[in-house]
Protein backbone atom coordinates (compact mmCIF):
# COMPACT_ATOMS: atom_id res chain seq x y z
CA UNK A 1 0.00 0.00 0.00
CA UNK A 2 1.06 3.48 -0.60
CA UNK A 3 -0.76 6.50 0.63
CA UNK A 4 0.02 9.64 -1.23
CA UNK A 5 -0.58 13.09 0.06
CA UNK A 6 -1.79 14.94 -2.96
CA UNK A 7 -0.95 18.57 -2.88
CA UNK A 8 -1.29 21.61 -4.98
CA UNK A 9 -1.04 25.27 -4.40
CA UNK A 10 -3.61 26.18 -6.99
CA UNK A 11 -6.06 28.80 -5.70
CA UNK A 12 -9.49 27.46 -5.01
CA UNK A 13 -8.22 23.95 -4.85
CA UNK A 14 -10.75 21.48 -3.54
CA UNK A 15 -9.70 18.86 -1.09
CA UNK A 16 -8.90 15.71 -2.99
CA UNK A 17 -11.11 12.70 -2.98
CA UNK A 18 -10.15 9.54 -1.21
CA UNK A 19 -10.09 6.96 -3.93
CA UNK A 20 -10.28 3.42 -2.72
CA UNK A 21 -10.17 0.62 -5.20
CA UNK A 22 -12.50 -2.27 -4.60
CA UNK A 23 -15.62 -2.58 -2.55
CA UNK A 24 -15.11 0.52 -0.50
CA UNK A 25 -15.54 3.78 -2.32
CA UNK A 26 -15.68 6.96 -0.40
CA UNK A 27 -14.77 10.57 -0.74
CA UNK A 28 -13.77 13.30 1.58
CA UNK A 29 -16.48 15.89 1.71
CA UNK A 30 -14.79 19.24 2.16
CA UNK A 31 -18.00 21.00 3.06
CA UNK A 32 -18.67 18.76 6.00
CA UNK A 33 -15.19 17.80 7.02
CA UNK A 34 -16.05 14.16 6.95
CA UNK A 35 -15.93 11.34 4.54
CA UNK A 36 -18.98 10.95 2.38
CA UNK A 37 -19.92 7.42 1.56
CA UNK A 38 -20.69 6.79 -2.06
CA UNK A 39 -21.27 3.13 -2.40
CA UNK A 40 -20.43 0.14 -0.35
CA UNK A 41 -22.50 -2.31 1.54
CA UNK A 42 -19.80 -3.80 3.69
CA UNK A 43 -18.84 -0.56 5.38
CA UNK A 44 -22.20 1.11 5.70
CA UNK A 45 -22.72 -0.04 9.23
CA UNK A 46 -19.44 0.11 11.10
CA UNK A 47 -19.29 -2.29 13.97
CA UNK A 48 -18.63 0.46 16.43
CA UNK A 49 -19.71 4.03 16.74
CA UNK A 50 -16.87 6.53 16.76
CA UNK A 51 -19.04 8.95 18.66
CA UNK A 52 -16.62 9.77 21.41
CA UNK A 53 -13.95 11.79 19.72
CA UNK A 54 -12.20 12.59 22.94
CA UNK A 55 -8.68 12.51 21.78
CA UNK A 56 -7.52 14.91 19.19
CA UNK A 57 -4.46 13.81 17.26
CA UNK A 58 -1.31 15.14 18.85
CA UNK A 59 0.76 17.85 17.36
CA UNK A 60 2.62 16.60 14.36
CA UNK A 61 0.47 13.54 13.94
CA UNK A 62 -1.27 12.84 10.72
CA UNK A 63 -4.66 11.32 10.32
CA UNK A 64 -7.35 10.75 7.81
CA UNK A 65 -11.06 10.23 8.14
CA UNK A 66 -12.78 7.32 6.52
CA UNK A 67 -16.23 5.87 7.02
CA UNK A 68 -16.76 8.14 9.96
CA UNK A 69 -13.69 6.96 11.80
CA UNK A 70 -10.42 8.68 12.37
CA UNK A 71 -7.32 6.78 11.45
CA UNK A 72 -3.93 7.71 12.71
CA UNK A 73 -1.19 7.37 10.18
CA UNK A 74 1.78 5.52 11.52
CA UNK A 75 5.26 5.43 10.04
CA UNK A 76 5.25 3.91 6.57
CA UNK A 77 6.30 0.47 7.68
CA UNK A 78 3.40 0.18 10.10
CA UNK A 79 -0.15 -0.64 9.27
CA UNK A 80 -2.78 2.01 9.68
CA UNK A 81 -4.69 1.55 12.85
CA UNK A 82 -8.09 2.78 13.83
CA UNK A 83 -7.80 5.11 16.73
CA UNK A 84 -11.10 4.99 18.52
CA UNK A 85 -13.37 2.41 20.06
CA UNK A 86 -11.82 -0.65 18.53
CA UNK A 87 -8.38 -1.98 17.82
CA UNK A 88 -9.08 -3.29 14.41
CA UNK A 89 -6.10 -2.86 12.24
CA UNK A 90 -6.67 -1.81 8.71
CA UNK A 91 -4.17 -3.48 6.53
CA UNK A 92 -2.52 -1.00 4.31
CA UNK A 93 -3.06 -3.39 1.45
CA UNK A 94 -6.74 -2.59 1.61
CA UNK A 95 -6.01 0.77 0.09
CA UNK A 96 -4.02 0.16 -3.06
CA UNK A 97 -3.33 3.07 -5.29
CA UNK A 98 -4.98 5.47 -2.90
CA UNK A 99 -4.80 9.18 -2.85
CA UNK A 100 -5.47 10.16 0.69
CA UNK A 101 -6.02 13.60 2.09
CA UNK A 102 -3.77 13.80 5.12
CA UNK A 103 -4.10 16.94 7.18
CA UNK A 104 -1.49 17.53 9.82
CA UNK A 105 -2.42 18.88 13.23
CA UNK A 106 -0.29 21.66 14.61
CA UNK A 107 -0.03 23.17 18.05
CA UNK A 108 -2.37 25.90 16.83
CA UNK A 109 -4.98 23.32 16.12
CA UNK A 110 -4.92 23.83 12.40
CA UNK A 111 -3.89 21.61 9.65
CA UNK A 112 -0.79 22.68 7.88
CA UNK A 113 -1.34 20.13 5.21
CA UNK A 114 -2.36 20.80 2.60
CA UNK A 115 -0.54 24.06 2.18
CA UNK A 116 -3.40 25.42 0.11
CA UNK A 117 -5.53 25.09 3.22
CA UNK A 118 -7.95 27.93 3.10
CA UNK A 119 -10.54 25.65 4.59
CA UNK A 120 -11.12 25.60 8.31
CA UNK A 121 -9.34 22.97 10.32
CA UNK A 122 -10.80 19.70 9.02
CA UNK A 123 -10.50 18.09 12.42
CA UNK A 124 -12.65 20.77 13.99
CA UNK A 125 -15.14 20.57 11.17
CA UNK A 126 -15.25 16.85 11.51
CA UNK A 127 -15.72 16.80 15.26
CA UNK A 128 -18.33 19.57 15.05
CA UNK A 129 -20.26 17.56 12.48
CA UNK A 130 -19.98 14.50 14.68
CA UNK A 131 -21.20 16.36 17.74
CA UNK A 132 -24.21 17.60 15.82
CA UNK A 133 -25.02 14.10 14.66
CA UNK A 134 -24.43 12.68 18.10
CA UNK A 135 -26.83 15.20 19.59
CA UNK A 136 -29.43 14.22 17.03
CA UNK A 137 -28.81 10.54 17.69
CA UNK A 138 -29.25 11.10 21.42
CA UNK A 139 -32.62 12.73 20.80
CA UNK A 140 -33.67 9.74 18.71
CA UNK A 141 -32.54 7.32 21.41
CA UNK A 142 -34.44 9.32 24.03
CA UNK A 143 -37.57 9.14 21.86
CA UNK A 144 -37.11 5.37 21.55
CA UNK A 145 -36.80 5.01 25.32
CA UNK A 146 -39.99 6.99 25.88
CA UNK A 147 -41.84 4.99 23.24
CA UNK A 148 -40.69 1.64 24.63
CA UNK A 149 -41.82 2.71 28.10
CA UNK A 150 -45.29 3.46 26.71
CA UNK A 151 -45.36 0.13 24.89
CA UNK A 152 -44.43 -1.64 28.12
CA UNK A 153 -47.31 -0.03 29.93
CA UNK A 154 -49.71 -0.86 27.12
CA UNK A 155 -48.44 -4.42 26.92
CA UNK A 156 -49.37 -4.99 30.54
CA UNK A 157 -52.90 -3.82 29.79
CA UNK A 158 -53.11 -6.22 26.84
CA UNK A 159 -51.69 -9.11 28.88
CA UNK A 160 -48.71 -9.32 26.59
CA UNK A 161 -45.30 -10.09 28.04
CA UNK A 162 -42.68 -7.99 26.36
CA UNK A 163 -39.73 -9.99 25.03
CA UNK A 164 -36.66 -8.42 26.64
CA UNK A 165 -34.36 -10.25 24.21
CA UNK A 166 -36.16 -8.45 21.39
CA UNK A 167 -35.79 -5.08 23.11
CA UNK A 168 -32.11 -5.77 23.69
CA UNK A 169 -31.62 -6.73 20.04
CA UNK A 170 -33.35 -3.55 18.94
CA UNK A 171 -30.91 -1.44 20.96
CA UNK A 172 -27.95 -3.43 19.72
CA UNK A 173 -29.02 -2.96 16.13
CA UNK A 174 -29.64 0.74 16.55
CA UNK A 175 -26.28 1.26 18.19
CA UNK A 176 -24.39 -0.56 15.49
CA UNK A 177 -25.71 1.75 12.82
CA UNK A 178 -23.55 4.84 12.68
CA UNK A 179 -26.39 7.31 13.12
CA UNK A 180 -29.94 6.25 12.82
CA UNK A 181 -33.02 7.96 11.51
CA UNK A 182 -35.96 7.53 13.83
CA UNK A 183 -38.21 4.57 13.21
CA UNK A 184 -41.76 4.09 14.38
CA UNK A 185 -41.98 1.39 17.05
CA UNK A 186 -44.77 -1.05 17.73
CA UNK A 187 -45.19 -4.21 19.75
CA UNK A 188 -46.08 -7.52 18.19
CA UNK A 189 -48.59 -9.96 19.65
CA UNK A 190 -45.68 -12.18 20.77
CA UNK A 191 -44.09 -9.34 22.72
CA UNK A 192 -41.40 -8.52 20.17
CA UNK A 193 -40.41 -5.01 19.15
CA UNK A 194 -40.86 -4.00 15.51
CA UNK A 195 -39.30 -0.91 13.99
CA UNK A 196 -40.71 0.63 10.83
CA UNK A 197 -39.10 3.25 8.62
CA UNK A 198 -41.16 4.86 5.87
CA UNK A 199 -39.69 6.81 2.99
CA UNK A 200 -40.76 8.41 -0.24
CA UNK A 201 -42.79 6.60 -2.89
CA UNK A 202 -43.99 3.84 -0.60
CA UNK A 203 -40.50 2.79 0.44
CA UNK A 204 -40.79 0.86 3.65
CA UNK A 205 -38.56 -1.13 5.97
CA UNK A 206 -40.03 -3.17 8.81
CA UNK A 207 -37.68 -4.97 11.21
CA UNK A 208 -39.19 -7.37 13.70
CA UNK A 209 -36.61 -8.25 16.35
CA UNK A 210 -36.97 -11.91 17.25
CA UNK A 211 -34.13 -12.19 19.78
CA UNK A 212 -30.80 -14.00 19.38
CA UNK A 213 -29.84 -11.33 16.84
CA UNK A 214 -32.37 -12.60 14.32
CA UNK A 215 -34.60 -10.20 12.46
CA UNK A 216 -37.76 -10.78 10.47
CA UNK A 217 -37.73 -8.13 7.78
CA UNK A 218 -40.09 -6.64 5.24
CA UNK A 219 -38.77 -4.25 2.59
CA UNK A 220 -40.77 -2.37 -0.05
CA UNK A 221 -39.15 -0.18 -2.66
CA UNK A 222 -40.52 1.38 -5.82
CA UNK A 223 -37.72 1.31 -8.36
CA UNK A 224 -37.09 4.58 -10.19
CA UNK A 225 -39.18 4.77 -13.33
CA UNK A 226 -41.30 1.80 -12.37
CA UNK A 227 -44.88 1.56 -11.16
CA UNK A 228 -44.27 -1.79 -9.53
CA UNK A 229 -43.04 -2.03 -5.99
CA UNK A 230 -40.28 -4.52 -5.28
CA UNK A 231 -40.91 -6.44 -2.09
CA UNK A 232 -39.00 -8.89 0.00
CA UNK A 233 -39.51 -10.54 3.37
CA UNK A 234 -37.56 -13.09 5.36
CA UNK A 235 -35.49 -13.82 8.42
CA UNK A 236 -31.82 -13.10 8.73
CA UNK A 237 -29.00 -12.02 11.01
CA UNK A 238 -28.22 -8.34 11.58
CA UNK A 239 -25.58 -8.46 8.87
CA UNK A 240 -27.91 -10.21 6.46
CA UNK A 241 -30.61 -7.62 6.99
CA UNK A 242 -28.11 -4.83 6.43
CA UNK A 243 -27.11 -6.45 3.18
CA UNK A 244 -30.78 -6.60 2.14
CA UNK A 245 -31.26 -2.93 2.96
CA UNK A 246 -28.13 -2.12 0.99
CA UNK A 247 -29.29 -4.21 -1.95
CA UNK A 248 -32.52 -2.21 -2.05
CA UNK A 249 -30.47 0.99 -1.86
CA UNK A 250 -32.38 2.11 1.22
CA UNK A 251 -29.53 2.68 3.63
CA UNK A 252 -30.25 6.40 3.69
CA UNK A 253 -33.71 5.61 5.04
CA UNK A 254 -32.32 4.13 8.24
CA UNK A 255 -29.05 6.00 8.59
CA UNK A 256 -28.81 9.76 8.79
CA UNK B 1 -66.72 -15.54 -4.61
CA UNK B 2 -69.57 -16.84 -2.54
CA UNK B 3 -72.62 -14.96 -1.38
CA UNK B 4 -70.88 -14.45 1.97
CA UNK B 5 -68.10 -12.38 0.44
CA UNK B 6 -68.36 -8.66 1.08
CA UNK B 7 -68.72 -6.44 -2.01
CA UNK B 8 -65.53 -4.78 -3.22
CA UNK B 9 -67.07 -1.34 -2.95
CA UNK B 10 -67.83 -1.73 0.75
CA UNK B 11 -65.81 -0.95 3.85
CA UNK B 12 -64.80 -2.64 7.07
CA UNK B 13 -63.16 -1.46 10.29
CA UNK B 14 -60.79 -3.36 12.53
CA UNK B 15 -59.91 -2.45 16.08
CA UNK B 16 -56.22 -1.60 16.45
CA UNK B 17 -54.65 -1.46 19.90
CA UNK B 18 -52.19 1.19 21.02
CA UNK B 19 -49.34 -1.28 20.56
CA UNK B 20 -50.35 -1.71 16.88
CA UNK B 21 -50.22 2.00 16.13
CA UNK B 22 -46.90 3.51 15.10
CA UNK B 23 -45.69 6.84 16.38
CA UNK B 24 -46.97 8.63 13.27
CA UNK B 25 -50.49 7.25 13.66
CA UNK B 26 -50.18 4.68 10.87
CA UNK B 27 -50.53 1.01 11.62
CA UNK B 28 -48.04 -1.74 12.14
CA UNK B 29 -48.52 -5.12 10.48
CA UNK B 30 -49.55 -6.52 13.86
CA UNK B 31 -52.93 -4.81 13.49
CA UNK B 32 -53.69 -7.23 10.68
CA UNK B 33 -52.37 -10.44 12.10
CA UNK B 34 -54.33 -13.08 13.92
CA UNK B 35 -54.53 -12.66 17.67
CA UNK B 36 -54.56 -15.36 20.29
CA UNK B 37 -58.21 -16.33 20.01
CA UNK B 38 -58.89 -15.51 16.37
CA UNK B 39 -59.37 -17.96 13.52
CA UNK B 40 -59.88 -15.16 11.03
CA UNK B 41 -59.24 -11.44 11.30
CA UNK B 42 -62.31 -9.96 12.94
CA UNK B 43 -63.66 -6.84 11.25
CA UNK B 44 -66.97 -5.02 11.12
CA UNK B 45 -68.78 -4.38 7.84
CA UNK B 46 -69.94 -0.77 7.85
CA UNK B 47 -72.46 -1.03 4.98
CA UNK B 48 -74.27 -3.67 7.01
CA UNK B 49 -75.90 -0.66 8.66
CA UNK B 50 -76.98 0.67 5.30
CA UNK B 51 -79.60 3.05 6.58
CA UNK B 52 -77.09 4.98 8.65
CA UNK B 53 -74.45 7.64 8.07
CA UNK B 54 -70.76 6.78 8.50
CA UNK B 55 -70.57 8.19 12.06
CA UNK B 56 -73.69 6.23 12.94
CA UNK B 57 -72.25 3.08 11.42
CA UNK B 58 -69.13 3.52 13.55
CA UNK B 59 -71.26 4.09 16.62
CA UNK B 60 -73.05 0.83 15.93
CA UNK B 61 -69.72 -0.98 15.68
CA UNK B 62 -68.62 0.49 19.02
CA UNK B 63 -71.93 -0.39 20.64
CA UNK B 64 -72.03 -3.99 19.44
CA UNK B 65 -68.37 -4.93 19.79
CA UNK B 66 -67.43 -7.76 22.09
CA UNK B 67 -63.93 -6.36 22.49
CA UNK B 68 -62.87 -4.03 25.24
CA UNK B 69 -61.94 -1.05 23.14
CA UNK B 70 -59.62 1.50 24.68
CA UNK B 71 -59.35 5.20 24.07
CA UNK B 72 -55.71 4.71 23.01
CA UNK B 73 -56.80 2.31 20.26
CA UNK B 74 -58.44 3.04 16.93
CA UNK B 75 -60.81 1.68 14.31
CA UNK B 76 -58.90 1.24 11.07
CA UNK B 77 -61.09 1.55 7.98
CA UNK B 78 -60.38 -0.46 4.84
CA UNK B 79 -62.01 -0.64 1.45
CA UNK B 80 -62.59 -4.29 0.60
CA UNK B 81 -61.71 -4.13 -3.10
CA UNK B 82 -58.63 -1.96 -2.75
CA UNK B 83 -57.26 -4.16 0.00
CA UNK B 84 -57.88 -7.34 -1.96
CA UNK B 85 -56.24 -5.91 -5.07
CA UNK B 86 -53.25 -4.67 -3.09
CA UNK B 87 -52.40 -8.12 -1.85
CA UNK B 88 -53.75 -10.30 -4.65
CA UNK B 89 -50.38 -10.83 -6.32
CA UNK B 90 -49.11 -12.35 -3.12
CA UNK B 91 -52.21 -13.88 -1.66
CA UNK B 92 -54.91 -15.31 -3.91
CA UNK B 93 -56.93 -16.60 -1.01
CA UNK B 94 -57.61 -13.37 0.84
CA UNK B 95 -61.36 -12.98 1.34
CA UNK B 96 -63.66 -10.74 3.36
CA UNK B 97 -66.47 -12.97 4.60
CA UNK B 98 -69.63 -11.89 6.34
CA UNK B 99 -69.95 -13.88 9.58
CA UNK B 100 -72.66 -12.28 11.75
CA UNK B 101 -72.61 -13.11 15.44
CA UNK B 102 -75.74 -14.32 17.14
CA UNK B 103 -76.89 -12.94 20.43
CA UNK B 104 -75.87 -14.84 23.53
CA UNK B 105 -76.25 -14.41 27.28
CA UNK B 106 -73.79 -11.55 27.41
CA UNK B 107 -73.99 -9.88 24.03
CA UNK B 108 -76.48 -8.52 21.57
CA UNK B 109 -76.30 -9.94 18.04
CA UNK B 110 -73.69 -8.25 15.83
CA UNK B 111 -74.85 -8.38 12.21
CA UNK B 112 -71.77 -6.50 10.98
CA UNK B 113 -69.18 -8.99 12.18
CA UNK B 114 -67.05 -10.32 9.35
CA UNK B 115 -63.66 -11.93 8.98
CA UNK B 116 -60.67 -11.57 6.69
CA UNK B 117 -59.54 -15.11 5.93
CA UNK B 118 -56.71 -16.63 3.93
CA UNK B 119 -53.93 -14.92 5.82
CA UNK B 120 -50.51 -16.53 6.18
CA UNK B 121 -49.57 -18.22 9.46
CA UNK B 122 -48.81 -15.72 12.18
CA UNK B 123 -45.22 -15.11 13.26
CA UNK B 124 -44.03 -15.69 9.69
CA UNK B 125 -42.24 -13.16 7.45
CA UNK B 126 -45.19 -13.45 5.06
CA UNK B 127 -47.58 -12.47 7.83
CA UNK B 128 -45.52 -9.35 8.47
CA UNK B 129 -45.48 -8.48 4.78
CA UNK B 130 -49.21 -9.04 4.25
CA UNK B 131 -49.94 -7.12 7.44
CA UNK B 132 -47.90 -4.19 6.15
CA UNK B 133 -49.62 -4.33 2.76
CA UNK B 134 -53.05 -4.25 4.41
CA UNK B 135 -51.92 -1.49 6.77
CA UNK B 136 -50.95 0.56 3.73
CA UNK B 137 -54.56 0.33 2.55
CA UNK B 138 -56.02 1.93 5.66
CA UNK B 139 -58.17 4.89 4.65
CA UNK B 140 -58.61 6.38 8.08
CA UNK B 141 -58.20 5.48 11.73
CA UNK B 142 -61.32 6.44 13.67
CA UNK B 143 -61.56 6.84 17.42
CA UNK B 144 -62.30 3.55 19.11
CA UNK B 145 -63.97 5.24 22.06
CA UNK B 146 -65.91 8.50 21.83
Amino acid sequence: MKAEVTATSAPGYQLPALHLVGDSVSAFDPDRGAVRQQSSTSNLFPESQPLAMKERPKTGEQFFISFGQVHRIRPPSDPWETKFERDATIAVSEFPESNVYVPEVTSLGYSVAPPWGTKADPWSEYTAALEKKESSAQQVRQAYRARIDKLRTAATGEEIEINEASVSDFWTFIRTALFSRQAGLALMENGNIRAVWKGVEDSHIGLHFLGEQQVQYVIFRRRPGSRRISRTAGRDSFDGVRRQIGAFDLVSMVNA
Amino acid sequence: MTTNDLPDADHVVRYARFIDILDDGTLNCSAFQLRKTESGLSVNWLECFDDKTKPQQLDEVRRLTRLTMKRSGGLAELNVGITRRNVDRLLDELRFIHMPLNADEKFEADPSHSEIVGLPPKDSPEADMIGDLIANCVIEVHAAVV
